[in-house]
């Protein structure tokens, strides 16, 4: 499965730098964007049109995806780029400046803008900025059946009369209407007709006449109107054009002269316009009967209760954590058996032992055991992430989460990359996307890295779960949070800045489409493996190098005033801990190994075995967390952040070895 | 009576009169919806915590201290 895929996306790959040559000779091609609101049903519309199609990668210089797929239609190659979610064109958000600027420059041949039927008005508020670009528009009316259930039918031929474009209505869950949906993009896409833009009321219309007559044949390449709203609204992307000094001027007046009347800044009139325009629209061609409330929508009260929603909301993370290490333990013990079969490739080759060794126990042993925690640990936990983000789940826990997230300084968006941590780091870290200013980030990623993903719970399960009992086990995981809470009340305080304030849509409940949720999690999967594997591996022969190079006992020498007379573990544990850093799991299997033994009680005594642990949780996160913090934040803050977690888990680590005779006692 | 609309209690209802705060979050704000003159319902408030108010059939989830940016009205 992963070899085909690999091969599709070479393939893709290879017609990516084809069309790029191809492009001014044949005009066959036909470029189709995609624009909707987040949640509209856009990626459920993008993978049932393109398959399995699809590169995901990032917009050029910036850290918001970008998907891109290509299809077959009738002998013409059809390239579908799905923009990010977004609810406004004013560039409030990178995504937004990022749809703009493709709208814009890319000269996308026809857009499809998919809105979600059961919330009409607030769609049309895009649509009409979308329009006001004037590129030819198809409308996808998507999520009838939702609407439907809300007792709200949508007249559809109207909704296309009053904006002036066409609109086909879809389930594109169900796959409904698809089809006609790409044939009439391409039909439009040939016409390449412009769109005829939305007027708006009062003096905001006339204002754009206005600046309209003075813009006129000035700038040929961009839509006059829209220049001219863009003018009105003292858009910063403007500097670019150096607009005569007159016309702003004039667009200066007229702006003074409306907020005097309207005693409202010029953003929110014009707002207020288009929404006008758009609930003008919505009134016309949607129609409501009231509905008996649907079991989901009962359920969410229960699930934003402000008693009951906590308690829904820890009993459902307890138990779904709790399969999925069980699951993950049944699947691993499964993958190790069919991997320890390998070796036999190997022994009969006839090279050096050195060679062998690093072939081996380097090479192959670091892929194996990058695989048997990525396939059995990381990708249900992904399925289940993925589960909770198209279900809406996981925007309740953000609402619910607010107020203790505040005292860490970030909002109840921030519970997400700390969820993401116990599956595994690097998702959690790369997840930190999501917040607004580069102060949470930070700090997201920070107490993010203190999670105990996968690998450490493997540690803390293994170790102290089985030889000390699991109430013990259950104790570290307490801990954790509670040093997760105090280390991010200092954060929020002594790190400069304020946190946002949190502003996020909650969509409706909605149980999940299978295979999109599927296809999601596997390229989350394939992102992984790109990012951690190499490390993993790379890190994995540095072990047999060293080992071959006899350089362990000088290791564990250096490292005993710390490892034996601070953290009071046996001195063979600072080799362990040093390969740590590789992945985290790795620390049980080299304990076993360097002691010959898996019963660790020989070794390590209850205190020993506790203070391990806690340090495995809690001390710098592996390589991969490591690269791809420096990926988010850059070398110098990924630097300090490990330095510091270092730090702290001596700190920690120290005083429980120092405080365990009064502990237990 | 306007007052902010963190105020309101679960259930209430009020017509937006007004946005205050920097333009950035006021353009949020208004993209989103609230503008002048809408209607909004509040669905769930957490004591000290965000609230979840309804605008146009969408819930958005508000910290308090934007929910304080936004003064409503009660409805004729």
């Amino acid at each position: 499965m992963l070899l085909v895929e690999g091969l599709q996306i070479r393939y893709m790959l290879t017609t990516f730098s084809e069309k790029t040559e191809l492009s001014h000779i044949s005009s066959r091609e036909i470029t189709i964007a995609l624009a909707g609101n987040p949640n509209a049903g856009k990626s459920v519309v993008f993978n049932q049109l393109t398959g399995g199609n699809q590169i995901i990668g990032n917009w050029p210089g910036k850290t918001v995806e970008r998907t891109e797929g290509w299809i077959k239609y009738r002998g013409r190659r059809i390239r579908i780029v799905d923009l990010p979610g977004i609810y406004s064109l004013s560039t409030y958000t990178e995504e937004e400046l990022i749809a703009r600027e493709f709208i814009i420059s890319g000269t996308p041949d026809v857009i499809i803008n998919v809105i979600d039927a059961s919330l009409l008005e607030r769609s049309l508020f895009l649509t009409l900025q979308l329009l006001e670009m004037e590129r030819p528009l198809l409308l996808a009316v998507n999520q009838l059946d939702v609407a439907e259930s809300k007792g709200l039918k949508t007249d559809i031929n109207t909704l296309s009369k009053l904006l002036r474009v066409p609109a086909i209505g879809i389930i594109a869950t169900k796959g409904i209407g698809l089809n006609r949906l790409l044939t009439t993009a391409i039909e439009l896409a040939e016409k390449k007709e412009r769109v005829i833009p939305p007027t708006y009321g009062g003096e905001i219309e006339q204002s754009i006449i206005e600046l309209v007559k003075s813009l006129d044949e000035v700038y040929p390449e961009y839509p006059t109107r829209w220049l001219a709203i863009k003018i009105l609204e003292k858009d910063e992307w403007l500097r670019q054009l150096n607009i005569s000094q007159g016309i702003l001027d004039r667009a200066e007046e007229i702006r003074v002269e409306i907020e005097k009347t309207h005693k409202e800044p010029i953003e929110i009139i014009i707002s207020s316009e288009r929404y006008a325009l758009a609930s003008h629209i919505t009134r016309n061609s949607q129609f409501y009967e009231k509905k008996k409330k649907t079991f989901l929508e009962n359920l969410d009260m229960v699930l934003l209760h402000p008693v009951l929603g906590y308690i829904s909301m820890l009993l459902f993370l307890l138990t779904a954590f709790m399969t999925l290490f069980k699951l993950g333990e049944i699947g691993s013990s499964l993958l190790e058996k069919l991997f320890s079969n390998l070796d036999v490739l190997v022994i009969n080759i006839p090279i050096s032992d050195i060679l062998r060794n690093l072939l081996f126990d380097g090479i192959l042993a670091g892929f194996v055991s990058g695989i048997t925690i990525a396939l059995p640990y990381i990708l249900p936990f992904y399925i289940f992430l993925s589960f909770l983000e198209n279900s809406g789940y996981l925007s309740r826990i953000a609402f619910l989460t607010d107020s203790i997230m505040h005292k860490l300084g970030l909002h109840g968006k921030g519970v997400i990359p700390i969820i993401m941590g116990y599956g595994c780091n690097v998702p959690a870290i790369l997840g930190t996307r999501i917040l607004e200013s580069r102060r949470e980030r930070i700090i997201a990623s920070f107490l993010s890295m203190l999670i105990p993903c996968s690998a450490r719970t493997i540690v803390i399960l293994g170790l102290v779960g089985i030889f000390l009992g699991i109430k013990w086990a259950f104790l570290i995981y307490i801990l954790d949070l509670i040093i997760i809470y105090i280390v991010g009340l200092f954060m929020n305080r002594y790190y400069p800045g304020e946190t946002p304030g949190l502003i996020m849509e909650v969509p409706d409940l909605r149980i999940p489409v299978l295979k999109p949720t599927l296809r999601q999690s596997w390229f989350r999967i394939k992102e992984f493996l790109y990012v951690a594997l190499p490390y993993i591996v790379l890190g994995s022969v540095l072990l047999e190098v060293l080992k071959l190079l006899g350089w362990f006992d000088v290791i564990n020498k250096i490292l005993s005033p710390v490892v034996v007379d601070w953290l009071g573990l046996p001195l063979i544990t600072g080799i362990v801990l040093i390969f740590g850093l590789l992945k985290k799991e790795l620390t049980l299997i080299l304990l076993s190994t360097f002691s010959g033994t898996t019963n660790f009680s020989l070794i390590l005594n209850p205190r020993q075995m506790f203070v391990f642990s806690v340090f495995v949780t809690l001390y710098v996160p592996c390589l991969a967390t490591i690269a791809s913090l420096r990926k988010e934040l850059g070398r110098f803050t990924a630097f300090v952040l490990v330095l510091l977690e270092i730090l702290l888990a001596l700190l920690i680590a120290g005083i429980i070895n120092h405080l365990w005779i009064y502990i237990v006692s | 009576m306007v007052r902010p609309l963190s105020t309101l209690k679960v259930g209430e209802k009020g017509k937006i009169v007004r946005l205050i705060g920097g333009i950035g979050i006021i353009k949020r704000l208004s993209d989103l919806g609230f503008v002048p003159e809408q209607e909004v319902e509040v669905i769930r408030s957490a004591p000290r915590g965000p609230i979840a108010i309804k605008v146009k059939g969408t819930v958005y989830a508000l910290g308090r201290g934007v929910a304080d940016k936004i003064y409503v009205d009660d409805l004729q």
